[in-house]
Formats: C-alpha cells, structure tokens, sequence
C-alpha cells in the first residue's frame, strides 16, 4: 500500500467518494454525494492512498436536546472504504482524525448508529464507543414476494457496481425456492437481471424453508446464522450454492 | 380533539409540539427553520403528515413517507401534558390506516428501545426482528462533556454537587454536599437518560461522597428517568 493521506474531503471530491460508498452501501452518484455534503454542516474526512481516495469518515455536527439544553454532538456518518483497501486500518485512522477534531472544537460527545453485526463495531469499541440503545424496525409485510422482488431489484442495481458483486454474480446461476406455510416464491438470475415470481416454478438448486418471519434475516448476517441454528430456517442444496445465496441474502459484502 | 391532515399553517403548532417535548426528554436534535423547511418538502412524505388538535390548539403530529410502495413512520410526537392519554395511540392508527390502504408491500416503523412511541407501535404490529442496529455514544472531550452537565443539572435546579470526571472537575451552584465520581461514558449515559443512576450505584460504576441516603437523593434528583428520544438517525 501506497503513501497514506488523511485530508478533508471537498465537494470535487465527490465522484471518487460516490465510489467509495457504492462499495460500502449503495449505488452513489456524485450528484448525490453533492447534495448530501451541503445538506448539513459537516466534515468529510478522507484517507488518500496512491492519489485515490480510499476510505471516508464523516461528522455530522448536530445539537441534541436534553430538557431542552441544547448539546452539540458529532454524528459520525459514511464510514466506507473501498472494497480493495479494506482490513488495513484506513477507518480507524479516519476516526481517530474525526474524534481528534471534535475534542479541539470542544464538542464533549460522539454518537453513531451501526449494524449490530459489522466489523466495524469492533473500531468502534476500540475507540472507546460504548452500545447504548438498540434501534428497532418492526415491519409488516402483506405481500412477501412482492416485498422480495423490490430486495433483489435493489440487489440487481447495486451489486454489478461493485468488484465483489460483480465476481460473484458471474457465477451465480441458480434457482432458489423460498416456502413457507403462507406463501412461496423462485428467484432465478439470468446474468442480468434477478426475477422473483411467487408460486414454487422449476427445479431448484437451493430451497430456503422456514416460518414467514425468516424474512427478519433479509440484510442481517447474525439474525441468518442464528435462525439457521435454530431450525426457524432450513436450507437444501449444494454447499457453494448455499453459501452463495447466504451472502446475496444478507448482503454479507457491505463489510 | 381530532386528526386531520397538517395545513402549511400548522407548521408552526408542529414546531412547538416538538419544542415542547424537547423540553422536556432527551435525545430529540434541535431543529431549526431550515430543518423543518426540509423534512415537510421531501416529496415521498406528501399527504401523509397529520396534526392532532385539541381546542384549536396542535398537541401532537404524526407524519411518515412512501417509498417503492412501502409505508415508512417518521415521528410520531405530542405535548408531554398528554401522556397517558389516547393521542399517540389515535395518531399511530392515523400512520398505519392510511399506509394500508396506499402501500400495499411492506409498513415499518423504527424507534429507539424505550421510546414512548414503542407500546404504542408494538400494539399494532407484528413481532420485531432481533435487533440489528444499534446507538452508541463516546466522549471526546471530559471538558466539555462537565461544562455540558452543569447546564443540565442547572436547568434541573440541582444544588450542591461536584463532578468529577476522568481529569475534569466541575461543580453546581451552592455549597457542596456530595461529589460524584464517574466513567465519562457512563455519566454521558446518564445525562441521555440511557442509563439509570441506581444501577450505576449498584454496579458502583458511580461513586458518590459522603455515601449517604441524602447523597443518593441528590443524584436521583440530578438525574432522573428520561427516555431517550432520538427521531434523526443519520
């Protein structure tokens, strides 16, 4: 790895950040990027290996209110780094730059959302970040296939634009069957495109059986693992197809 | 009192619903003219903020937005003289009886474990997944983080202690009569109303002298249950 460069981002920094987070989260434009850097008053910080940038910290300074006093806070926000430059330190080397500058500003706290199960939690401790409070989704979904197809509509937009998407998915030709008591569903991928269609429809590769709520593992890593231990879903098929599939369903890349 | 639809006049009756409960929580993010300008002008929210009026006067607000023909609750607030009555729970059936009949795929609502907003929300939708997400906290600067306790303890007329926090010291007004130690992470707590100040008296991760009844009062009174509050997850 090249020379290290920590800097501040600017605004003609954006079509190399919309990289660096379509890597991390999802497809970024530089116009996007744009108009979320002037949304509110914040500071990118970005770390530079071999003249491109490879990673990225955002704070977002916020004002929190307790019984109305008001509290100024740093949000941490956007830490991404690209794909290639991932397990070499770039975050936590951003983070200790953004920690640093809100204790010279006199801001007396960091706050942050994450993933319970992301790597990155792990910078976060280490950095002296405590777990305070979860944040909770509760989500109703009438039309299970439906709800899938708009997932893997999102996963065929993202994933191609991205170096691990793109490997894996030139492999992946496989045909899943999703079924539950209430309902079932096929996705198939023809290289392109994914398709999800309710109703059991050819001869699958791998099946994914289990209760409705098996949709609670879509994007969540830990929440898969365990229901996969507990019996809550049962999955048929050969051993690289089903690892295959848990990393499309979880979306394991994003670390 | 009613539910009807926010009119643009009722922005400023929504304002101070949320100023109102600010005053009194911790956690919500001050939001100014440009905040609110921002949130009422994002299109997939249109139609779907609602106001509860009471009297003629907004004493709580609902609002939420669609996406890929999935219903999303935003905030679901009122004024803190209205807890323990049926606004919330009118309020949250407005969200969700209308994201049934227009969203036909998926409804969610995420919130902070704890919030007032939780039984309400939980009463009317099916179990949660496990927790994928959480909130956390640091200290960057003990300093700053004594100077921002003091106002909070002034706001809350506390008398008579002292901080001490990691190398900061800091005092209230009058003479005093006990002094806290703590983890600057676990007083952060504290102030957020994350923490509860008699399990960090047990767990003697808050150390107070003299350790006396009157002494433990003192730092009930300094802090007392809060729920956190945040609606702006960035």
């Amino acid at each position: 790895m090249g020379r290290i460069v920590v800097r501040r981002a600017t605004a003609r920094d954006a079509p190399n950040l919309a990289i660096v987070y379509t890597h991390a989260f999802e497809p970024r434009t530089a116009r996007g990027v744009r108009r979320w850097m002037a949304l509110v008053p914040q500071d990118v910080f970005v770390a530079v290996v071999g003249g491109a940038i490879a990673a990225a910290v955002t704070i977002e300074y916020r004002t929190l209110l307790v019984d109305g006093v008001r509290i100024r806070t740093g949000g941490i926000a956007g830490v991404a780094t690209r794909w290639e430059y991932r397990g070499r330190g770039l975050a936590t080397r951003l983070m200790k730059k953004a920690l640093r500058t809100l204790k010279a500003r006199g801001i007396s706290n960091s706050t942050l959302f994450t993933g319970h199960n992301l790597p990155a939690i792990r910078i976060y401790r280490r950095l002296g970040f405590s777990e305070e409070s979860d944040w909770i989704g509760l989500w109703e979904i009438p039309d299970p296939p439906k709800w899938l197809e708009k997932r893997f509509a999102w996963r065929t937009k993202w994933l191609p634009k991205t170096p691990f998407g793109k490997e894996i998915l030139s492999k992946w030709r496989s045909r899943v069957h999703i079924v539950t008591a209430h309902w079932s569903a096929t996705v198939t991928f023809d290289g392109k495109t994914f398709a999800v269609r309710p109703g059991r429809r050819g001869r699958p590769d791998v099946v994914m059986q289990g209760a409705s709520s098996l949709l609670h593992c879509w994007g969540d890593r830990s929440v898969f693992d365990r229901y996969r231990r507990n019996g809550t879903i049962r999955l048929r098929g050969d051993t690289k197809d089903l690892a295959t599939w848990r990393r499309l369903v979880t979306l394991e890349w994003r670390e | 009192m009613r539910i009807r639809r926010m009119w643009p006049g009722d922005l400023a009756g929504v304002a101070a619903v949320y100023r109102a409960r600010g005053a009194v929580s911790a956690g919500p993010l001050a939001r100014d003219r440009k905040h609110w300008r921002r949130l009422r002008s994002n299109k997939a929210s249109r139609g779907l903020w609602w106001v509860a009026k009471d009297r003629g006067r907004i004493v709580g607000y609902a609002c939420g937005f669609v996406e890929d023909a999935a219903g999303f609750g935003l905030e679901v607030v009122w004024v803190p003289t209205l807890d323990g009555t049926d606004v919330p729970s009118l309020l949250v059936d407005r969200i969700f009886r209308v994201f049934r009949r227009r969203t036909p795929i998926a409804r969610a609502i995420w919130f902070m474990a704890g919030s007032p907003v939780a039984p309400f929300v939980r009463a009317r939708m099916p179990p949660p997944r496990p927790p994928s997400s959480v909130f956390m906290a640091a200290v960057t600067n003990e300093r700053a983080l004594v100077r921002d306790a003091l106002e909070i303890l002034r706001r809350r007329k506390v008398q008579g202690l002292a901080l001490r926090v990691g190398a900061a010291r800091g005092k209230t007004s009058g003479r005093t009569t006990a002094v806290m130690t703590a983890n600057p992470n676990v007083l952060l707590g504290l102030l957020f109303g994350i923490r509860q100040i008699d399990d960090e008296l047990r767990t003697a991760r808050v150390g107070v002298r003299p350790n006396t009844a009157e002494s433990r009062a003192l730092l009930r009174a300094a802090f007392p249950p809060r729920r956190f509050w945040i609606q702006d997850a960035w």
